[in-house]
């Protein structure tokens, strides 16, 4: 995957030297070893900044509309997810399809960074090296070992099933190999549903209990562009500023149906949640929906019209009088 | 280390027991796991299950004597008849416990800002006043803290009413002012010995020699300023969310709502931060902080130049909680290494 990070590189100065993007959204190295922070290159000469890890775990298509508001064509390394997240942008009109140039990246997964902490919890001091392919050497108080990116993965890349970019201007790399839980996405969400209504209700509450209003996961959401969001509406007030389990519980559910038919399943929104909030839970139930219900997936063919998008009358009525 | 009173320890086995007594007389509040990797400090009960090992918890106790919500006054009634019902402060006398070195400075911070002015905020000052801080001296860092950089450390006693060092199967219990003493007295503590003070200091030693300070505090504070071309190189990465603010033990900025029925209504202040977009937007459309580069320049400036303008110390302490936690990997250490040396 070191040639990986090589292809980014080349493809991103050739993109740059010729003209033709203003700007390539990618990753560069982070204030530790351990994260990836975004990178935002506009000349030939910066393009070595750029790297590929299994620490590229944020979602760049959140970028992508003030990018191209801002001008120009804007190239993206994008990896499964964020490709999706795209695709979902241009089908709502929100970027340009001829505005951005997606540099697909094959993902075999990004590493859960909790889970390299030694035996005191703690990852400070952490040296963490990677050999280019699918184990990190980790190095601290505890001395030195090494684990594999298989097994500290991310939960939302087990899950994964669309690694290997749907839509890619340039694909760097060959397709990757399926990720080990993409059989079964819905197991842990079933598992829940599966509880009693009662049962759910109280895990919930004391789910969104916890919420802060900080807004982390909404800010991180590629699909959460609204210019002014309800919660944030002020003449009139939908929601009130009072943090309240019940206000809490409305904004998470009020997120999860508008993204009904959009989440891509990226879960952004649970990594950036300071407060451990299972929020994608919330979007997989309803992609499952969307998915028995329209036969949609979000985020694969820029050209399909997405099920909240439009209406048949034959469409099936969740809900409706037949099925009471 | 004070002096004034004398060490104690406490057995971990008689921990249980003193808290259940605290229980009796106070609201005890204490680090609490919410998940696996999530801790909070929360109001504890009569089996008071706390997190005390391992590094500092995800939130700060911040929560307990500013509330996230908080009523400050009803109404009822309209025009001639407008009848103003002031919230009663909550002066409930309140422990918290475990509350690490960081967030008890920033306790102080606090202080600063809602009892250091010529108007006194009376719902803080009330819990304030009937709170007791029990701290907890840090032994394992987490990857964000950087507390020895702005003039803390790990087993700093400011603003702490006494400081619990953990030395395996007891805590070393120093105790700091009077209602520390008066706390103390319902423990089941034996005077330390000279090992156990010699304990304590090696382990004071060992958690301080973990953590270097990163940058020159003193040359970061001399050249935060206006037109730093690092403003909008902050704001580009920016998602403009609230974690920072929110997580941060200093943070303080709050909005305030009414909320009107037909019959009446309340007035409550909310936490609310420089970060949001419409913590700035006037009623008319105005926004004098339009953009997230003016943001990001009022939240670093807040803390490194104005509160040390108007108070002589930084709203900072440390706790590494909006490192740690930025969806973007936004580091204040980095930002400050990056002013600490321009001067040089």
């Amino acid at each position: 995957m070191r040639a990986l990070e090589q292809a980014v590189r080349d493809k991103a100065r050739e993109l740059l030297a010729s003209g033709q993007v203003r700007q390539v959204l990618g990753y560069q190295t982070g204030s530790v070893p351990f994260r990836t922070a975004p990178a935002f290159i506009q000349a030939p000469e910066d393009v070595d900044r750029l790297v590929w890890n299994p620490f590229c775990t944020n979602n760049l298509a959140v970028y992508l509309p003030a990018a191209v508001r801002a001008g120009g064509r804007v190239a993206v390394v994008a990896k499964g997810c964020d490709a999706r997240s795209i695709v979902t942008l241009i089908q709502e009109h929100q970027v340009p399809r001829e505005r951005v140039v997606i540099l697909g990246v094959p993902c075999t997964g990004m590493a859960e960074t909790t889970r390299l902490a030694g035996a005191d919890g703690s990852l400070h001091g952490i040296a963490v090296t990677w050999d280019g392919d699918g184990t990190l050497g980790l190095s601290d108080a505890d001395g030195a070992r090494s684990v594999t990116v298989q097994d500290v993965l991310q939960e939302r890349c087990r899950l994964c099933e669309h690694n290997t970019p749907a839509l890619a201007d340039e694909m760097l790399g060959e397709a990757a190999p399926p990720m080990p839980g993409a059989a079964e996405p819905f197991a842990a969400v079933q598992a829940l549903a599966n509880r009693p209504v009662e049962e759910r209700r109280a895990y919930w509450r004391a789910q969104v209990e916890r919420c802060i209003r900080c807004y982390a996961c909404r800010a991180a959401c590629p699909a959460c562009y609204c210019r002014t969001c309800f919660m944030d509406k002020a003449a009139p007030r939908w929601a009130s500023k009072a943090n309240t389990a019940d206000e809490s519980w409305m904004f998470h559910a009020g997120r999860a149906f508008h993204l009904a038919g959009r989440c891509v399943e990226c879960g952004e929104c649970e990594r950036v949640c300071p407060m451990g909030i299972p929020i994608s839970a919330l979007n997989r139930m309803l992609d499952r929906e969307v998915r028995e219900r329209f036969g949609y997936r979000a985020g694969l063919d820029p050209e399909s019209v997405p099920p909240l998008g439009t209406f048949r009358p034959e469409d099936p009525d969740p809900g409706g009088a037949e099925e009471r | 280390m004070s002096d004034q009173y004398p060490q104690r320890i406490l057995p971990k086995a008689a921990l249980r027991r003193w808290l259940e007594r605290l229980l009796v007389s106070h609201r005890l509040v204490g680090p609490v796991a919410d998940t696996e990797t999530v801790t909070s400090y929360r109001p504890v009960g009569p089996e008071p299950m706390l997190r005390l090992s391992g590094p500092r918890p995800t939130v700060s106790p911040k929560a307990h004597l500013l509330p996230q919500t908080e009523t400050l006054f009803t109404f009822q009634g309209s025009g001639p008849a407008l009848a103003l019902t002031a919230a009663a402060p909550d002066a409930t006398p309140t422990v918290v416990f475990g509350v690490r070195p960081c967030d008890a400075r920033a306790l102080r911070r606090l202080d600063d800002v809602f009892l250091g002015r010529t108007e006194r905020d009376v719902h803080y000052e009330n819990r304030r006043q009937a709170t007791v801080l029990v701290g907890l001296a840090c032994a394992t860092p987490s990857w964000g803290c950087f507390c020895t950089s702005v003039g803390g450390s790990p087993a700093g006693t400011e603003g702490l009413d006494m400081l619990l060092t953990d030395l395996g199967d007891r805590y070393h219990v120093a105790v700091l002012t009077p209602p520390g003493e008066e706390l103390a007295a319902s423990a089941e503590t034996v005077e330390a010995t000279a090992n156990d003070a010699e304990a304590v200091r090696a382990q004071h030693a060992e958690a301080a020699a973990r953590m270097p300070p990163e940058f020159e505090l003193e040359a970061a504070l001399r050249n935060v300023r206006w037109e730093a071309p690092l403003w909008a190189q902050v704001a580009e990465r920016c998602l403009a969310c609230g974690v920072c603010s929110f997580l941060c033990p200093t943070c303080h900025c709050f909005d305030m709502q009414d909320e009107v029925t037909p019959d009446g209504g309340v007035r409550f202040r909310c936490w609310d931060t420089c970060q949001f977009s419409e913590f700035t937007q006037m009623g008319a459309g105005h926004n004098p902080r339009p953009t997230q580069t003016e943001r990001a320049r009022q939240r670093v400036s807040h803390k490194f130049k104005y509160l040390v303008e108007e108070f002589g110390r930084a709203g900072c302490t440390g706790c590494g909680r909006c490192v740690e936690r930025c969806p973007v990997n936004i580091d204040i250490r980095a930002i400050l290494r990056e002013f600490a040396g321009e001067g040089q």
